[in-house]
């Protein structure tokens, strides 16, 4: 009775089932699924890629930067929500961090599908225009290796935000945090940044190495001593440096989780 | 099965809210009463193992309270109803109980489908199970508070003011289901709703600035107040000595009922009931704080 790989299934599946029937979601990120799958199936510069890969690798770069900023907008309350959940929950055997991962889990899972929808209609064209299924599987690997990681990363910061600040502070330092880890490069302002270095979560490491995007994506034309070389060893590094800090930033959200709980509880006792 | 607390202990920055109880319960329904800010929710946040004990000791059958393994095995037995109940309201109240019944550990779907379905008719939820809880009222979110304690067939369940909020029809039915829940399971039930403890609990104990100052028969509590409750005749004010259980409308004015150490001049005596002998215990609990710390004022 009750194991945590049996419980954990179930609550991504409600938890996604929650933020399916979430207007703001929808409101947040269908739009910019669909810009971002006009520009790509519209752009000259998507059809000029040096293949069909790149071109989809372009794509889920472009998801990343922008889309995923979407995301964070859209998932900073989720913990906090969940948190309003309160003793009816702590009051379960299921272990608070099964149910922490269910209820980011779910919604990132959910805010996840248009992304990959868009990968799959630009993998589809591409793969029709070459006759060839390649792209189709490119648009698998720039999800899971490019998009999913840092949205976890962000989501994961987003929550953990959102349990420190007012929900709308939460999500404007979301977004600067995104712009800052992943779009602000020293040419465009001189200030130290992560863009372009292996810790950087954009996923351009694994877009140049695995997917020959323009090799511009992984340094960002930079040089310094994060700004390695693209290459298998790199794109791996760049890959786990992200997947690390999401699990570090959900790792902080679960001890702010349990330590607002006894807070909540303490003035709940003094009422 | 048996409760046991053993000079259990919490203590807040704000105070303490729980002051070295001691209490074994066995199965049967028992009343938790006292007045707001006594210390039953922290009490019972305790027993749910949500909360900690500053010191002291909580073993729900051979699982002790102190040690992960064991708050996670009581949890597996335990039906809890919050006070402030948090359902989502994106959720059907049928979802709902089935997400509840995951969390609960109730891996067999089959099995926890066919509880969810039995537990909706039993609390009179059926027609309404497909509807998102947004569109609930208070009463309708409380039927499935009170459903989603049951999942899982607990032997210990905890209700916190289970019937705020409820009409007195689904009142009377939420006793009688609790009245049936007893006989072979510990059911603690706070409340302020007197009605509710003396139809449906045989005993009762009483929280006073943390510390349980009864603890017994039900009966016993309303013969707290025996030669201690009277009826004032119209016209005649209560003095500052007694406390005023009712004020009725009489002909030629109010009539008080009321409860104090001395009988009223004009006052007749009454038979006590559960509210009587509750407010003479919580008198008698108060006179006595004064007589130990004379800076305690009355609530």
């Amino acid at each position: 009775m009750g194991s945590a790989t049996a419980t954990l299934p179930g609550a991504v599946r409600y938890e996604a089932l929650i933020a399916v029937r979430q207007r703001l979601l929808w409101v947040v990120l269908a739009p910019m699924a669909a810009l971002i799958a006009l520009v790509a199936v519209s752009s000259p510069a998507a059809g000029d890629a040096d293949s069909a890969s790149a071109g989809v690798a372009v794509t889920a770069l472009g998801l990343s930067a922008f889309y995923t900023m979407g995301v964070g907008v859209a998932l900073s309350d989720c913990l906090a929500r969940h948190r309003a959940g309160g003793d009816l929950l702590e009051a379960t055997p299921t272990a608070p961090t099964v149910r922490l991962l269910g209820a980011v889990g779910g919604p990132l899972a959910v805010a996840l599908v248009p992304a990959g929808a868009v990968l799959l209609l630009v993998g589809t064209i591409r793969a029709l225009v070459d006759a060839s299924p390649d792209p189709i599987g490119a648009a698998a690997v720039a999800l899971l290796t490019i998009v999913a990681p840092g949205a976890l990363a962000l989501t994961a910061l987003a929550v953990v935000l959102g349990l420190w600040l007012p929900v709308v502070f939460a999500r404007i330092a979301v977004v600067l945090t995104w712009g800052w880890a992943t779009l602000l490069t020293p040419g465009l302002l001189p200030v130290p940044t992560v863009t372009g270095t292996i810790l950087s979560p954009l996923g351009g490491y694994p877009a140049v190495t695995w997917l020959g995007a323009p090799s511009t994506w992984a340094d960002r034309g930079e040089t310094g001593p994060l700004r390695l070389a693209a290459d298998d060893g790199a794109a791996l590094l760049n890959l786990g440096a992200t997947l690390l800090i999401g699990l570090a930033l959900l790792a902080l959200a679960r001890l702010l989780l349990s330590e607002a709980g006894s807070r909540i509880r303490k003035e709940d006792q003094t009422r | 099965m048996r409760l046991m607390l053993d000079a259990v202990t919490k203590q807040f920055p704000s105070g303490r809210a729980v002051d070295d109880v001691s209490l074994t319960l066995g199965p049967g329904v028992v009343g938790l009463l006292g007045p707001n800010g006594a210390g039953k929710t922290t009490l019972m946040r305790i027993i749910t193992g949500i909360l900690r004990p500053t010191a002291g000791r909580v073993e729900v059958g051979s699982h002790d309270l102190s040690s992960r393994a064991g708050r996670a095995a009581i949890k597996r037995t335990l039906g809890y109803l919050p006070q402030e109940l948090a359902l989502y309201p994106d959720l059907t109240g049928w979802e709902m109980l089935d997400y509840i019944g995951l969390l609960k550990g109730i891996d067999d779907k089959r099995a926890r489908h066919a509880q969810i379905e039995d537990l909706l008719e039993r609390v009179g939820m059926a027609a309404h199970a497909k509807r998102r809880i947004r569109t609930y009222s208070g009463g309708l979110k409380r039927r499935i508070g009170i459903a989603q304690v049951l999942l899982g067939d607990p032997r210990l369940i905890i209700v916190d003011e289970p019937t705020a909020g409820l009409d007195p029809e689904e009142r009377m039915r939420f006793r009688a289901l609790l009245g049936s829940l007893g006989t072979d399971r510990i059911v603690i039930l706070s409340t302020h709703i007197l009605e509710d403890v003396a139809q449906s609990c045989p005993r009762v104990a009483v929280l006073h600035h943390g510390r349980i100052v009864y603890h017994g028969p039900t009966g016993g509590l309303t013969d707290r107040a025996a030669g201690q409750t009277f009826v004032l005749p119209s016209g005649v004010a209560p003095g500052d000595d007694v406390s005023v259980i009712n004020a009725s409308s009489a002909i030629g004015g109010v009539e008080y009922r009321v409860v104090g150490p001395r009988q009223p001049a004009a006052g007749r005596p009454v038979d006590p009931t559960l509210e009587d002998g509750y407010v003479a215990l919580l008198q008698s609990a108060r006179n006595h704080d004064h007589r130990e710390d004379p800076q305690i004022h009355a609530i």
